[in-house]
């Protein structure tokens, strides 16, 4: 097997932090807010559709207190992204991570397949055992499922890809 | 950017803020070798094996990478490590021995029986022995129903595997061969080592017997003596005599008692032994047959590893059965009340892995992980991209949630996707990482063996 093609390499690699970010983020609360409005913005720009349901299911969902208290430092609530947009497009580069991540399963499954699954699991971004959905893909060697199933992760929950910005 | 300096610029950020994470050094490790930067993969691998001295990827890593550079005896430590941190069939067979991980190295609790210091003590512990004898036959009848019920519900009961749930069963080609090794050594046990211990507790019992009625003999001549002094001194002479017998008694009952006692001690000392170190590696391996196998064999050797701890509670009690009793009974002082203290016969058949039950279900997926499999099915929409499937070797940590910290589970694949190992982490505990109510995931990753070229990457 040429181990030039394990894209879920991303993910082995990404996913430590995200898990550990939560504990992370209550620490660096100041410049997770900054960061936190940065990259919703960002993604809200080039993924109008999907970012609107993730903002939707975001002022929707009941979790625990640090988004609510995220959302007191947002010039902005979840819902209003729109008017939003345009003063932060500037700011898009800064997520090249993101962006490059999404390029990659653009190039390998295509836009359709992409929001295909976002379609169908968007829910499961929130889910409790969202990471026994990846282990699922992962023994299954859908590695590029797997991936995918990340990037709808990351454009749902936009207190973990904190760590992505480099 | 290529995605490896891309992954690697992630982990570097991610070993900031946690550098105490083994599985980001050891990622962190795969992506700079991924880079052709060997050397410094290297030193990750090291900080992580550091932190985590059995991770097991990192280990097998260090090996493989070593193994150019070093000889074979130097680099087979990172090999053992890696085997002693999960089991991985290809790994095992390049050790060459038997490692078994250290997950399924435990203290079985064996009491054994209790030799005391003195004749007089050990004398006063016959009942004891007969009620611990009597209670072990009766778990071995029990035993024995279990087994009978095992090859019963086999019988009337083979049927084929439910296919509803994808379910993932510990593979191993090597299985039915260990377990026949193990069957050898258990084999070994009842015949051949019993009989030199035997051979010689009967030696000592046969001249302890002989000494001790030629004890008698004298004394019975000393009686006959006695009976021929004069009236007044008969009742002196006598008692003289019977004195004199129970002291010469007690001094050689003593002497063949601590002959015996050592005898028995160096048996079960290295019995015991052997028996631990069988449970652990019976465990360990008979995880990998089918499941009915399984429950059968388990059943056939718990029976027979119960059998021969009962043997060594008669082995105790067989010198006070063999040799007579004093003559009189004034020759054993007042009997001292049997201690409390004595460990009672109990032999608990523990696998390390039994305890392991893990289920989890919502509306779209449901999960369980067992001693012997995982199984994990998910009702969403099947998303296939229609790509080549991609197995990787690596060691994914299972973190359970709502804070149970020390609940560490791990899951060894190979890189043919085929699961070669499961238990509980024994050699990491994450100090903050599940604190929510989250599962949780991490997956460490190995190096393809056969890829000795980091260029080939």
């Amino acid at each position: 097997m040429a181990f030039g093609k394990n894209y879920l390499l991303f993910y082995v690699i990404f996913r430590p932090s995200l898990m550990e970010s939560i504990k992370l983020r209550k620490k660096m609360l100041t410049v997770l807010t900054s960061l936190f409005f940065i990259m919703v913005i960002g993604l809200a720009q080039s993924f109008a559709s999907p970012q609107e349901k993730a903002l939707t299911w975001l002022s929707n969902t009941n979790q625990p207190g640090m988004f609510s208290y995220l959302f007191k430092y947002l010039p902005w609530q979840p819902g209003d992204y729109k008017n939003r947009v345009e003063p932060v497009v500037q700011e898009v580069k800064n997520f090249s991570a993101i962006e490059k991540l999404n390029q990659f399963l653009l190039k390998k499954i295509g836009r359709e397949k992409l929001n295909d699954l976002a379609e169908n699991y968007q829910a499961m971004a929130g889910y409790k055992a969202f990471d026994l959905y990846l282990l699922n893909f992962w023994i299954q060697g859908k590695t590029l499922e797997a991936l995918a199933l990340i990037d709808l992760k990351l454009k749902s929950s936009p207190e973990d890809p904190r760590l992505l910005e480099i | 950017m290529s995605q490896y300096e891309l992954a690697y610029e992630f982990l570097k950020e991610a070993n900031q803020h946690f550098p105490d994470n083994p599985v980001i050094l050891n990622n962190l490790g795969v992506a700079a070798y991924g880079l052709n930067h060997e050397a410094e993969a290297k030193e990750f691998f090291l900080k992580a094996i550091t932190l985590a001295p059995l991770e097991p990827e990192a280990n097998y890593s260090l090996y493989l990478i070593n193994s150019r550079y070093a000889s074979l005896e130097k680099v087979r430590p990172y090999l053992k490590n890696s085997l002693e941190g999960s089991y991985r069939e290809e790994l095992a067979a390049k050790a060459g021995t038997s490692v078994i991980p250290a997950a399924f190295k435990q203290e079985v609790p064996l009491p054994l029986p209790p030799l005391p210091t003195d004749y007089l003590t050990y004398q006063n512990l016959t009942s004891f022995y007969q009620n611990a004898i009597l209670k072990l036959e009766e778990k071995e009848a029990e035993f024995k129903k279990r087994v009978e019920l095992i090859a019963f519900s086999r019988s009337k009961t083979e049927e084929p595997e439910s296919q509803s749930i994808p379910t993932w069963r510990l593979k191993s080609t090597e299985a039915y061969s260990r377990l026949l090794e193990l069957g050898g050594r258990l084999d070994r046990l009842e015949r051949e080592s019993e009989q030199p211990v035997d051979l010689e507790l009967e030696k000592i019992i046969s001249q302890a017997i002989a000494r001790l009625e030629a004890i008698y003999n004298d004394y019975a001549k000393k009686e006959k003596a006695c009976l021929e002094v004069p009236p007044p001194e008969r009742p002196e002479c006598l008692k003289k005599a019977r004195e004199n017998y129970c002291r010469l008694y007690m001094e050689q009952a003593d002497y063949y008692y601590h002959r015996y006692r050592s005898s028995l001690e160096d048996y079960f000392h290295q019995a015991e032994l052997e028996i631990r170190n069988f449970l652990n590696n019976f465990y360990f391996w008979v995880r990998y047959l089918p499941e009915q196998e399984s429950a059968r064999q388990r059943a056939e050797a718990e029976l027979r590893v119960l059998t021969l701890y009962r043997r060594w509670w008669e082995k105790a009690l067989l010198l006070l059965t063999r040799i007579e009793p004093p003559a009189f009974p004034e020759c054993l002082p007042n009997s001292s009340p049997q201690s409390s203290e004595e460990s009672e016969p109990a032999i608990t058949f523990m696998d390390p892995v039994s305890e392991i039950n893990l289920t989890y279900q919502d509306e779209n997926l449901s999960f369980s992980l067992s001693p012997d499999h995982l199984s994990l099915k998910v009702n969403f929409p099947e998303i296939d991209f229609l790509n080549e499937k991609i197995f990787l070797p690596s060691t994914i940590y299972l973190l359970l949630p709502e804070g149970s910290n020390s609940q560490v589970f791990y899951l060894t694949f190979d890189g043919k996707g085929q699961l070669n190992d499961l238990g509980k982490v024994r050699f990491w505990t994450p100090n903050s990482l599940n604190s929510d109510n989250y599962w949780k995931i991490f997956i460490s990753l190995g190096l393809p063996p056969e890829n000795k070229n980091p260029l080939a990457f």
